[in-house]
């Protein structure tokens, strides 16, 4: 019995390749390799210097580390195309005059490689990137008062770059921007401010890079045309990440996985091609899926962690705990390897997000249309409860049944790789049909005239 | 170049085509000086706007007619801040509530409190009050309309409000109560044939009667589709011929076709096929009610009586549900998947019984 | 919130202009309605109600009564005669002592607390502004108290007795028993009677002929049908066609069916012809047809409803089957739910009924 409930817990200890999980665990996981590395390594002082080498030769044991070993190392590597890349390009040689204030605006879809192309993009043009993150906790200063966020920020923006780093004054430096201060998407007039006393004092480039959320993203509240014309703001959007860019990426990556990490995943022309169908313009989350696809899981079983080891279950992970459903069959009863409760506890707080990805991925799995029938009306009833905003507790209720009518109602699973997919957004929706007809009518009538609304027309 | 729809909308009460009766009373109603608040309800297309545009520029003259577009700024309890469009002319202000979703309720009391509350400066003005038209009131929430309710009856004395909905089952009991109905039906086939004809010796062109009927039925009774559906004909082909092609409305095409899918086949994967086409349907803002509507006609085309019960129930059964719930593609895909089911056990069995 | 307490009831019988109003307001400004011109002056005008009334009358001569609570059916006077006792009561100072809340009005617990406490503890004096002796106290009418809930309807039992030396209570509501036991037994219950068709159109012709106008006695029948005795929505019906056909007009009934959204019964028949022959397609043919009328699909459920429940044809089952199916719409309908799809489940559902022996 002891025997049993021992194996059981190294089995656990190897199954834990989360992605967030610290190098010296993976040690202990693999303490085979340890010695190999040491031998490569011959002193620690060399590290630094013979970094590339390191890279090139080792295995890599971390799935952090594997992540960073297919960024992309050269400008031909990377996401965003040519043009863009020239844009960028044209803005760090010609736009940034030094000690001259001058702003540029990255915008695009989420993983399409604004940040990691521009840091790169900028290294070669030997700049050094200064990056703004907010703060997570409020840090009392030396003499105990709290400075707000925004205090803060306007710091980085205006002094920060002042007092340059002694060692390194060789190259030029740039401001980053990614994660904005919350406060100002509250209060749009404090950054005007700010950006206005940026352009009186600022001495460096500022590069702020948005992510297009459909409407309400930092492009629309925090740059609107008139403020980005009024001070001059350069702006490149970049576009979805195309099929054929994303499977070039992808056969680079596999080559480095297949090459480097071949203890720990093994990527086949099977499992690309699947990915790639799937594409939806995000690298960042294709190569993520990649990464999980390809993992190399004795048996393929993915045990149920504790929630006492503090482990967060990764959306990917419970929708496809959900979507195959493991039964654990014990004489005449049965019960699920995952316990749709546990599945329900770890998403409670965003019921509605995870019944959408349910919906979105459980067609997959399912084999018949009496199954898909009676799953498709679970999660129908579970969108109401989970809608009832006057009783918070109807949201963990209605993701508990959706969960555990989805794994009861599919319980012959169709087999097979199925990456999980993004639910479409739905959210626009408009109420004014006569006016959507209309114009539908009119681009018929005068094609030309097709987009400049007219609202005489709005019919009641 | 205005479209025909604008170009032919007539322009006071005195020159309606149909509904000649009622639009005396609607004279007689506002020469007498005062009204009470109005609801004015009728399927889309029947002239609702029409004839509100004729009311006010009855009562306020053609001063009424210049309007101008603006967007009114809201701010809810929680400090958010709301933006709508809104038409006015300096005697009336139209807003459509239902654009800011769940914020509606702010917006009715606001806006009735900011005109009812600011007088007329014009002295030489005829009237005592303002007119606010509110549009698809049916689409308020319950706390909006609630709202409504009691602003009405607060501002009695400087603005008359004027609803417009498409039916008045939505609409409370309480605010039907406080208002003149008005109901304007759906104009007949042979009034739309006669507008349509009318409207192209106006345009100097001849068109064939049997095609006026032909687009006056594709139009389903809705003038404003009609003469859209006219003035798309003349663009296609002219001379008019009998048989001509009539310009369908593109999401109905698409929702046919939709429901052709999901009869030729019956499973999962249809059904991932299927909810891609109704996530079209969906951003391209189409009403979610119209969707489960049109898939209810041509689904229900293939099968017998009994059938065609359970299928209607069901459809009724999800639509309800989806205004319960938050995500529409729920609900249309359980009510295709459960089509799906009983239409597969249907063909199933029938081919038993035929072997 | 002053001008709120003096103003009193905002309820759908009180669209009176504000008393407050400027005279130019007066003079152009709205009519009053007529449920407000013609309400009862006095307790005796109170059409039946013959109970009521004497025990009514009887506390008047003795210038007191205790806590009071009217239900019944709406536009059945439960509002009037409350209106009009008080008016014998305190005269012309009537307004100042009487505070009426409806349920449109916010009606929380804290509303109870604060707006009703503070009400009650203004104190009143005995006797009128002309030296007559008048009753030392005051009345709160709390109109629709059915939908106020429980929590505030218990927050009101405890201001209740407290504040018994000076202030009655009148509640009202339609149905009794939503109100919690220990605020009924704290009330004389008195229970208002439908009217009767005679009675409504009596008052309707007494209105027609101050009003000036000209209208049948089969006329006015429709409308005390349409308005279901409720002489409340009797009273706005006649206003309301008058306003459109002008002063001294000829009433027709197909004006009153127009006014009220009555559907005429000639599509009722239809309806249920189509759904006798069982063939489905002439069911959604007639349900397009019957959309482009406008009318509402909440007033066909209602006046199916009635047309069902007398029908000599049904059998019970039958009967049951749709009543349920009725049921079920109308709740869908209230909720959202499209028109069209809830009509064509109701079609459905008396065609299987109609399948049942």
């Amino acid at each position: 019995m002891s025997g049993s409930k021992n194996l059981q817990k190294n089995k656990g200890s190897r199954m834990s390749w989360s992605f967030d999980c610290d190098v010296s665990e993976r040690d202990v996981v693999t303490p085979a390799k340890r010695p190999k590395i040491e031998t490569e390594v011959p002193s620690l002082d060399r590290v630094s210097r013979t970094i590339d080498i390191y890279d090139k030769k080792t295995h890599i044991n971390s799935l952090p580390a594997l992540l960073k070993a297919c960024e992309p190392q050269e400008a031909s590597e990377l996401s965003i195309s040519r043009q863009k890349q020239r844009e960028i390009y044209d803005w760090l040689e010609y736009k940034t005059i030094k000690s001259k204030p001058c702003a540029l605006i990255l915008s695009g879809p989420s993983g399409c490689g604004k940040t990691v192309s521009f840091k790169l993009l900028a290294k070669e043009k030997e700049f050094e990137c200064v990056e703004w993150i907010t703060p997570a906790d409020q840090g009392a200063d030396e003499n105990n008062r709290f400075t707000r966020q925004g205090d803060k920020f306007q710091d980085f923006m205006v002094r920060t770059t002042r007092y340059g780093s002694l060692f390194e004054d060789c190259c030029r430096r740039l401001l980053l921007v990614k994660d904005f201060p919350n406060v100002y998407f509250n209060d749009k007039d404090a950054f005007h401010t700010l950006l206005e006393q940026y352009f009186g004092t600022g001495k460096e480039p500022v590069v702020f890079i948005c992510t297009d959320s459909g409407g309400m993203g930092a492009l629309q509240t925090l740059f609107p045309p008139n403020v980005r014309e009024k001070f001059g703001i350069c702006h490149i959007s970049i576009n979805p990440v195309t099929q054929a860019v994303t499977k070039n990426i992808l056969k680079r990556v596999s080559l480095v996985f297949n090459t480097r990490a071949s203890h720990m995943v093994h990527v086949s022309q099977h499992i690309v091609e699947e990915i790639l169908s799937n594409n939806i313009g995000d690298i960042r989350s294709t190569v993520i899926n990649l990464i999980f696809a390809s993992l190399k899981v004795p048996n393929r079983q993915i045990d149920c962690e504790g929630r006492g080891r503090g482990e967060s279950l990764s959306l990917l992970h419970a929708i496809g705990r959900v979507t195959n459903p493991k039964r654990l069959v014990e004489g005449n009863s049965w019960k699920f390897v995952h316990d749709p409760d546990e599945i329900a506890y770890f998403f409670q707080t965003q019921p509605s997000t995870f019944a959408r990805f349910l919906h979105e991925n459980h067609l997959n799995t399912t084999r018949g249309i009496e199954e898909a029938t009676a799953a498709t009306d679970i999660l129908s009833i579970s969108d109401c409860l989970i809608s009832d905003w006057r009783d918070s507790h109807l949201g963990r209720l209605g993701l508990s049944f959706c969960i555990r009518g989805i794994m009861i109602t599919n319980n012959d699973p169709v087999p097979g790789w199925n990456p999980v997919r993004k639910p479409r957004n739905d959210e626009k929706i408009c109420r004014d049909l006569a006016s959507t007809e209309t114009l539908w009518y009119k681009s018929l009538i005068s094609p030309k005239l097709a987009l400049t609304i007219t609202f005489k027309g709005l019919g009641n | 170049m205005s479209l025909w729809v604008d170009k032919y909308r007539p322009t006071n009460l005195g020159k309606l085509d149909y509904h000649i009766e009622q639009a005396t009373r609607l004279v007689n109603m506002v020469q007498e000086g005062d009204f009470p608040h109005l609801l004015v309800y009728g399927p889309p297309g029947a002239g609702k706007r029409t004839r509100i545009m004729g009311i006010i520029k009855e009562l306020y003259g053609s001063g009424a007619e210049k309007l101008r577009m603006e967007s009114m700024n809201f701010e809810t309890p929680s400090r958010k801040k709301l933006e709508i469009m809104t038409i006015s002319s300096n005697y009336h202000i139209e807003v459509n509530p239902s654009d800011v979703g769940m914020y509606d309720r702010v917006v009715v009391m606001d806006l009735i409190k900011t005109v009812a509350q600011t007088h007329q400066l014009d002295a030489t003005g005829q009237r005592e009050f303002k007119i606010v038209l509110l549009t698809n009131v049916d689409q308020l929430t319950k706390d909006a309309q609630h709202a409504l309710r009691r602003t009405m009856e607060k501002y009695m004395a400087t603005c008359r409000i004027i609803l417009c909905a498409n039916s008045t089952s939505r609409v409370l009991p309480a605010i039907r109560s406080r208002c003149l109905g008005i109901r304007i039906p759906a104009p007949k086939i042979n009034e739309i044939t006669t507008i349509l004809e009318s409207i192209c010796k106006r345009e100097g062109l001849t068109v064939p009667h049997e095609l006026a009927i032909r687009i006056a039925e594709a139009s389903e009774r809705n003038l404003r589709r009609a003469i859209l559906m006219l003035e798309a004909c003349k663009v296609q082909q002219y001379p008019f011929t009998v048989n001509q092609n009539i310009a369908e409305l593109d999401w109905k095409v698409y929702i046919q076709n939709t429901a052709k899918l999901i009869i030729a086949e019956q499973s999962p994967k249809k059904l991932l096929e299927v909810r891609g086409r109704l996530y079209d349907l969906l951003t391209h803002c189409i009403p979610c009610d119209l969707i489960f509507k049109g898939l209810l006609q041509e689904l229900v085309k293939n099968c017998d009586l009994e059938l065609k019960t359970q299928i209607a129930t069901t459809a009724a059964e999800y639509e309800h549900r989806m205004h319960h719930g938050s995500k529409a593609i729920f609900h249309l895909e359980a009510f295709v998947a459960r089509f799906m089911a009983i239409y597969k056990k249907f063909m199933e069995t029938s081919l038993e019984a035929f072997m | 919130m002053h001008g709120f307490l003096k103003r009193g009831k905002l309820g759908p019988s009180d669209r009176k202009p504000t008393s407050s109003s400027s005279s130019k307001d007066k003079r152009k400004g709205p009519s009053p309605p007529w449920v407000e011109k013609y309400r009862p002056k006095t307790v005796e005008d109170v059409v039946e109600q013959g109970e009521v009334v004497k025990v009514l009358q009887q506390c008047l001569v003795g210038g007191d009564f205790p806590n009071l609570l009217f239900y019944g059916p709406p536009g059945t006077g439960k509002t009037s005669t409350i209106l009009a006792a008080a008016r014998q009561l305190f005269g012309d100072m009537y307004k100042d002592r009487i505070l009426e809340l409806n349920a449109s009005d916010e009606r929380g617990i804290q509303v109870i607390r604060d707006k009703v406490k503070t009400f009650a503890q203004l104190t009143a004096s005995g006797t009128r502004p002309d030296g007559k002796p008048c009753p030392p106290y005051k009345i709160i009418i709390l109109d629709e108290a059915d939908s106020m809930t429980n929590a505030a309807q218990a927050a009101l039992r405890r201001t209740m007795e407290r504040e018994s030396r000076s202030t009655r209570f009148c509640l009202i509501c339609n149905y009794v028993s939503r109100i919690i036991e220990p605020l009924t037994s704290r009330c004389t219950k008195f229970r208002f009677k439908p009217l009767g068709q005679e009675k409504i159109i009596e008052r309707l012709e007494l209105i027609c002929n101050m009003e000036n106008l000209k209208a049948d006695k089969a006329v006015l029948m429709k409308v005390v049908d349409a308005s279901g005795g409720d002489m409340r929505r009797a009273i706005t019906c006649l206003q309301s066609v008058s306003r459109l056909k002008g002063k001294g007009a000829e009433f027709a009934i197909d004006d009153v069916l127009e006014v009220t959204g009555v559907i005429p019964d000639k599509w009722l028949d239809e309806m249920i012809e189509m759904c006798q022959s069982k063939d489905y397609n002439k069911v959604e043919m007639f349900i397009d047809n019957y959309m482009m009328e406008a009318y509402a699909v909440s007033q066909v459920i209602e006046q199916l409803n009635d047309k069902i429940v007398y029908s000599t044809e049904l059998s019970d089952k039958q009967k049951a089957i749709i009543g349920e199916k009725l049921a079920e719409c109308s709740y869908r309908l209230l909720e959202g739910g499209s028109e069209y799809m809830q009509l064509i489940d109701l079609c459905c559902g008396i065609m299987k009924a109609y399948e049942v022996d």
